[in-house]
């Protein structure tokens, strides 16, 4: 039945083609049309018709495809029956029909040709080898030359990232609004960081000298620095901090911890992954303790770094925000920008406590702005006092206050994670502090009420109840918000 | 279900490649025009989109056997190319680390091979993969 069927449909081609065949090796021979038309199928099932004499070479095609394919020929590559056609050929060495397709493809221009040369077969052909001599020295034959135009194909290149003086982290995660959306949780900052392409782009960010000098001339805090800012940047530790996902996630962790209080939330909404806690009420203690302690610094910069996309959404982040102390000092250039329009180059969040350090103004504001908080006064002015002493030159000085206002018990869960010295926790008394009431209370002590509530609104998960009240900074109506619109 | 006769099956298959009616990504021709068997074929393969394959053109060797379309045919890369099911020895893809070739059909095609191949270097590890220069053969 359908076995006599189908060498009915087949012979139509099966007929025709090993005569094809050997008509096209009698063609050789015997004279011939001399125009053959074909079909070219180019990018986006774009099909130009064209009719060529057959011995015209497939450089001249390919100028005569560059009009209707809006490729140059330079970037064109051709491929018909599974072959990729060679410049210095003719189009009948191909063999190509009345009727058939060859695909074009748009290659990238130097490369293209050199790929050309060499796939075809004769690696060594004319036109691979000349071309290919402007991408290095011979394409085909060094590797890590090669490597890196890759990278710029797949849009990894730093220098074009940075040409916006927006290197990182990418835009998609400062959120559709520009960055003033809900932070981005940990966990999605800790897979982000975990993405070698992110981890690579960062880390060839700040390889590249260039890059630096310019970052560091876009800002006024880091210049002020001078020569300091570049040499911290450059510092192995600090490429690594920025770098190292297992650090961002020890911080994660001590954030969790610090930040069960009220002011987690503050914490969160400055410091994006909350990984740099509190910036405003320790002053500038967490960049002093990232200098001699690696894991302190490491933390804090890559929760700098990284958190960019976090806003000050919650009132307290500005509280906690050196920032906020730092629009108060009038002659401060840059306090001004950052506080409110939230900066989409990591580093200005990274900035504020170096800033603290180098300001001796900030550091004197600040002494204002936990005051002006209200609640945290009685905590605040070890911190502040603290920062208002502590001038040092160099971000990488020892920070090494008096001990004042120093709760061991409270912080004793974050002094393991950074490793911390007693002389260096002294620093640290100014936001263990007035984190420290609600601190160690778990969530569902803390947020009984609302957690009922949520409940009886049908709202059962209580894991994700906890983690939008944290983020509602315990407010029912901004969870229930969060759970309406969340993943 | 009738067979479809080793020949008729190449013979479509070599039609399909030479009109272009086949998958944009991947191009598939004879060898040798004149090749009244039908044995060697030459393919390429695109480098997928937002990978390290992106803007290369990958060629390949397929060798179909006697028993073709009842067994699988042999695959060899000529263009250089790191991916695991290809022998960094002399290109040939490994038909055990290849599900298509693996678990060959009989109505599979040399395009099913090829454009298998295409996404398997688009997954997972394999577009990340260093690959060596552009251009460069076994």
């Amino acid at each position: 039945m359908s076995s006599s069927e189908t060498p009915k449909d087949a012979p139509p081609p099966e007929q025709p083609a090993p005569a094809e065949s050997s008509s096209s090796a009698a063609a050789a021979d015997e004279p011939k049309d001399e125009e053959i038309t074909f079909t070219v199928k180019s990018i986006a099932d774009n099909k130009i018709p064209i009719t060529v004499n057959r011995f015209i070479s497939v450089a001249d095609l390919k100028q005569k495809l560059a009009e209707p394919s809006s490729i140059p020929a330079d970037r064109q590559r051709l491929i018909y029956s599974g072959r990729v056609l060679k410049d210095d050929q003719t189009v009948d060495s191909y063999k190509i029909q009345n009727g058939h397709t060859v695909h074009l493809v748009k290659g990238a221009a130097s490369t293209a040709s050199a790929a050309r040369g060499a796939v075809g077969g004769s690696s060594a052909s004319t036109s691979g080898a000349g071309t290919a001599g402007s991408t290095g020295t011979g394409g085909a034959t060094n590797p890590p030359q090669q490597l890196p135009s890759m990278a710029a194909g797949t849009g990894m290149n730093p220098l074009s990232r940075f040409a916006n003086h927006i290197p990182l982290p990418s835009a998609d995660l400062f959120g559709p609004d520009g960055g003033m959306g809900p932070p981005p949780n940990p966990e999605q900052m800790l897979s982000m960081m975990e993405q070698p392409e992110v981890r690579a782009s960062m880390n060839a960010l700040l390889q590249n000298p260039a890059l630096l000098d310019s970052l560091i001339q876009s800002n006024p805090m880091l210049q002020a620095m001078g020569p300091d800012a570049r040499r911290m940047m450059q510092s192995e530790e600090f490429r690594r901090m920025m770098t190292d996902p297992t650090i961002f996630r020890q911080m994660t962790q001590m954030q969790r911890e610090l930040g069960l209080g009220p002011f987690g939330r503050g914490f969160g909404g400055a410091g994006g992954a909350s990984a740099f806690p509190a910036p405003g009420v320790t002053d500038q203690t967490p960049v002093e303790q990232q200098n001699q302690q690696p894991a302190g610094n490491q933390g804090a910069g890559s929760g700098a770094g990284s958190g960019a996309g976090a806003p000050p959404v919650n009132p307290f982040a500005a509280l906690f925000n050196p920032f906020g102390a730092a629009t108060q000092a009038p002659p401060n250039p840059s306090g001004g920008g950052s506080p409110g329009g939230l900066p989409p180059n990591p580093f200005l969040l990274f900035n504020p406590a170096i800033f603290g350090q180098q300001q001796p103004p900030a550091g004197q504001t600040q002494t204002q702005t936990p005051g002006s908080g209200g609640d945290q006064t009685g905590a605040a002015p070890a911190g502040a006092a603290a920062g208002g002493q502590q001038q040092p030159p160099n971000p990488f000085n020892p920070f090494l206050p008096p001990g004042g206002g120093l709760d061991l018990n409270q912080l004793q869960n974050m002094m393991q994670i950074l490793g911390m010295g007693p002389g260096g926790a002294g620093g640290l008394g100014g936001f263990g502090a007035p984190a420290a009431p609600a601190d160690n209370r778990p969530p569902e002590e803390r947020y009984a009420e609302q957690l009922r509530q949520l409940n009886d609104m049908g709202f059962f998960d209580f894991d994700r109840n906890v983690a939008a009240l944290r983020r509602s900074g315990g407010s029912v109506q901004g969870a229930i918000e969060y759970l309406l619109s969340g993943p | 279900m009738a067979k479809v006769p080793r020949n008729f099956r190449l013979l479509e298959e070599l039609e399909k490649g030479e009109k272009g009616l086949g998958s944009d990504a991947c191009s598939l021709g004879l060898d040798d025009g004149n090749d009244i068997m039908m044995t060697d074929w030459n393919g390429t393969i695109l480098g997928p989109p937002h990978s390290v394959h992106e803007n290369r053109i990958y060629s390949v060797k397929l060798h179909c056997g006697e028993q073709y379309p009842d067994v699988p045919p042999t695959v060899q890369f000529v263009s250089r190319i790191n991916l695991p099911c290809v022998s960094q020895e002399d290109g040939k893809v490994d038909p055990t680390k290849l599900q298509c070739l693996g678990n060959w059909k009989r109505d599979y095609t040399m395009e099913t091979v090829l454009i298998e191949l295409r996404r398997f270097m688009a997954s997972g590890n394999n577009k990340k993969l260093p690959q060596p220069p552009e251009g460069s053969t076994f």
